[in-house]
């Protein structure tokens, strides 16, 4: 019997049911009139008194309800969360230097100005454009470079408007300007991003020298030592994500959000045995002796891990097949990439030469005569010729990663080699993400590309680097025998594609029960919490600490 | 009632729900209330002598009206 069925409480709620219940609500003797009055008086008495009783309860629930928020106030753990986004800041800076570090990444990428110019599509705004060459223009004046109208002359439309970019800030101005040139040309954005990355080529050297003084800065910044900025970096973020992992505050905002139930959690729950039970090979959890618990822990942990990164393997296999097929057929596409070389060539030497035309049929230059027959005809066959130029870009882009591959990598190559690869061709990546996140509705490339070196830096995926890419690839074969071998009860057919959620859904109960277990919150005390916000909602992010 | 004290959580958990289960039956224990007869049979004659005594008014005026404006016709003619 517990303690309340012996309370006062229960003893007065008995005798108050007792009351009501023989409440005398009829007169047997009398007449039908007295009876009537009666049983009239009876029921206003039995009512007040339960009315009365009512009243006292509900002050009674107040209390309650004021002492379990009380007690719930207490437990509730402290919000780290700045303190979280401040480590995370500056693991976002190491992760900038290891991205100096990768030999694969161009200093285009590493200072941002891939990142800008590839989110430009046919069909970004105006408003967006003039953003992006904002911030583009705005990396140039921090290397100590001034652009003008003057290095925007890819093609004389993007020349005509930059020379109103470059002379009015005015929304309205450049709009104006935009759309008399579009109906010329069409394909304005793209030219405008083709300009750009055409001024990356022509300050080439300089953007070379400053990466380097620029890396020197982030060195400084981060005082940290570059020859161990991977053993840094890794250590920085396993730490923080441990901590993020283990976060009291995060744990309970998680239940409370209804994103874990705590019934699975309890002790008590058959479903947690069973789940616990799964994944020892001998068959049963409980019956591991002290040592083998600990070794159990240390596993699922990492197992943790290893399926969080294979789970992101899967969404990123294409790149590795696909870059693995372009190794093997690079012999084939090196013996043409020098004619594709000279084509592109080719297709700028016209263009250039388009633009002197038309330059001098407007008057400018020695024995210039202004013509705008001249002019039309130089605008028809510059866009004809960027036509061209856009096809054959695109062909050698597609065979310069087989040429990349061919120059950075070794038959001995390992599959974390290979995502590294990857960075080495921004537009490559920009056409794989987009074709991998195709059904997404919500893709932004921009995260995705984040996303991506997450990926690539994520120090759990240091296993990727024992498994060479060449090879016939079973990395679900690799992973499940390397878990049976320390006793931990998984199969390939578990953690293929198409259920690693539901096995990654029961080792992360086991993880999260394992983090609150190495915390001082107690699973019953975030029980206690979750039915106290069932009473009355508690609200973490008021900061109830 | 009891010391709050003197109960862990889980028991003042529980002691709120026998507390929130004694209102819900305390409020199905309230029986229906026959309507007092007599003080409503006084009620609605109070009622209908109160709209009696306001039609005679209205019909009053209603003649004072109609007595004023013959008296304006005649002077006018």
């Amino acid at each position: 019997m517990s303690r309340v069925d012996e309370s006062n409480l229960l003893l007065e709620i008995e005798s108050i049911n007792d009351y009501i219940d023989n409440f005398e609500l009829e007169r047997k003797s009398g007449t039908k009139a007295l009876k009537k009055k009666f049983h009239k008086e009876a029921v206003e008495g039995r009512n007040g008194y339960v009315k009365e009783k009512i009243d006292l309860y509900e002050k009674y629930k107040r209390i309650l309800l004021v002492e379990l928020e009380n007690r719930s106030n207490v437990l509730l753990p402290q919000n780290k969360n700045d303190k979280y986004a401040e480590r995370k800041a500056q693991l976002n800076k190491l992760q900038e230097l290891l991205i100096y570090k990768n030999p694969f990444v161009s200093n285009n990428f590493r200072l941002g100005f891939y990142r800008l110019i590839y989110a430009i599509k046919e069909n970004t705004s105006l408003e967006e454009l003039n953003s992006i060459v904002d911030n583009y223009v705005a990396i140039f004046t921090r290397m100590g470079i001034k652009l003008s109208a003057e290095d925007f002359d890819y093609t004389m439309f993007t020349k005509d408007y930059f020379s109103t970019y470059f002379g009015s800030v005015e929304a309205a101005d450049r709009k104006a300007k935009f759309d008399k040139v579009y109906w010329e040309c069409p394909k304005l954005v793209l030219e405008i991003k083709q300009c750009l990355l055409a001024i990356l080529k022509k300050y080439e050297k300089k953007i070379n020298e400053y990466t380097k003084v620029h890396e020197g800065e982030l060195v400084r910044e981060n005082e940290v030592d570059i020859a161990h900025i991977e053993e840094v970096y890794n250590l920085t973020r396993k730490s923080l994500e441990d901590d993020i992992d283990s976060d009291e505050y995060t744990i309970l905002d998680d239940f409370l959000k209804g994103n874990h139930s705590i019934n699975d959690y309890l002790k008590d729950s058959a479903s947690r045995g069973k789940i616990f039970d799964s994944f020892v090979a001998s068959g049963s959890y409980e019956e591991l002796s002290v040592d083998d618990k600990l070794k159990f822990k240390e596993n699922i942990v990492e197992l943790y891990h290893t399926l969080n990164i294979l789970k992101k393997y899967y969404k990123y296999e294409t790149i590795i097949t696909d870059l693995v097929e372009k190794y093997n057929n690079r012999a084939t596409v090196k013996g043409n990439f020098a004619n594709l070389e000279k084509e592109l060539d080719k297709d700028d030497k016209e263009r250039e030469k388009l633009n002197k035309e038309y330059e001098k049929s407007c008057g400018i230059g020695f024995l210039a005569k202004e013509s705008s027959d001249k002019q039309n005809l130089a605008k028809v066959k510059s866009n004809e010729i960027f036509d061209k130029l856009m096809t054959d870009l695109a062909n050698y882009d597609e065979a310069k990663i087989s040429v990349d591959l061919d120059k950075n990598l070794k038959e001995s190559a390992n599959v974390h080699d290979l995502f590294k690869v990857a960075l080495s061709s921004y537009s490559y990546l920009v056409r794989t993400l987009t074709k991998i996140n195709e059904e997404d509705p919500n893709f932004d490339l921009e995260k995705e590309i984040d996303d991506y070196i997450d990926f690539v830096c994520d120090p759990n995926g240091n296993f990727l680097d024992g498994i060479f890419a060449f090879n016939n690839l079973d990395i679900t074969e690799t992973i499940s025998k390397k878990y049976r071998l320390v006793g931990i009860n998984i199969t390939k057919e578990k953690i293929d594609r198409e259920v690693i959620d539901t096995l990654l859904n029961d080792v992360s109960l086991i993880y999260l029960i394992q983090n609150i277990e190495n915390n001082s919150i107690t699973m019953e005390n975030i029980k206690f919490i979750c039915d106290v916000n069932k009473i009355k909602p508690i609200d973490l992010s008021s900061g109830l600490i | 009632m009891d010391k709050l004290s003197t109960f862990n959580n889980e028991e003042l958990l529980e002691v709120y729900a026998k507390v929130q289960e004694e209102i819900n039956h305390l409020n199905e224990c309230i029986l229906e209330e026959e309507p007092d007869v007599e003080a409503e049979e006084e009620k609605n004659e109070e009622v209908s002598e109160t709209e009696k005594t306001e039609e005679s008014s209205e019909e009053e005026k209603t003649e004072e009206e109609k007595e004023e404006k013959e008296e304006e016709n005649n002077e006018q003619s």
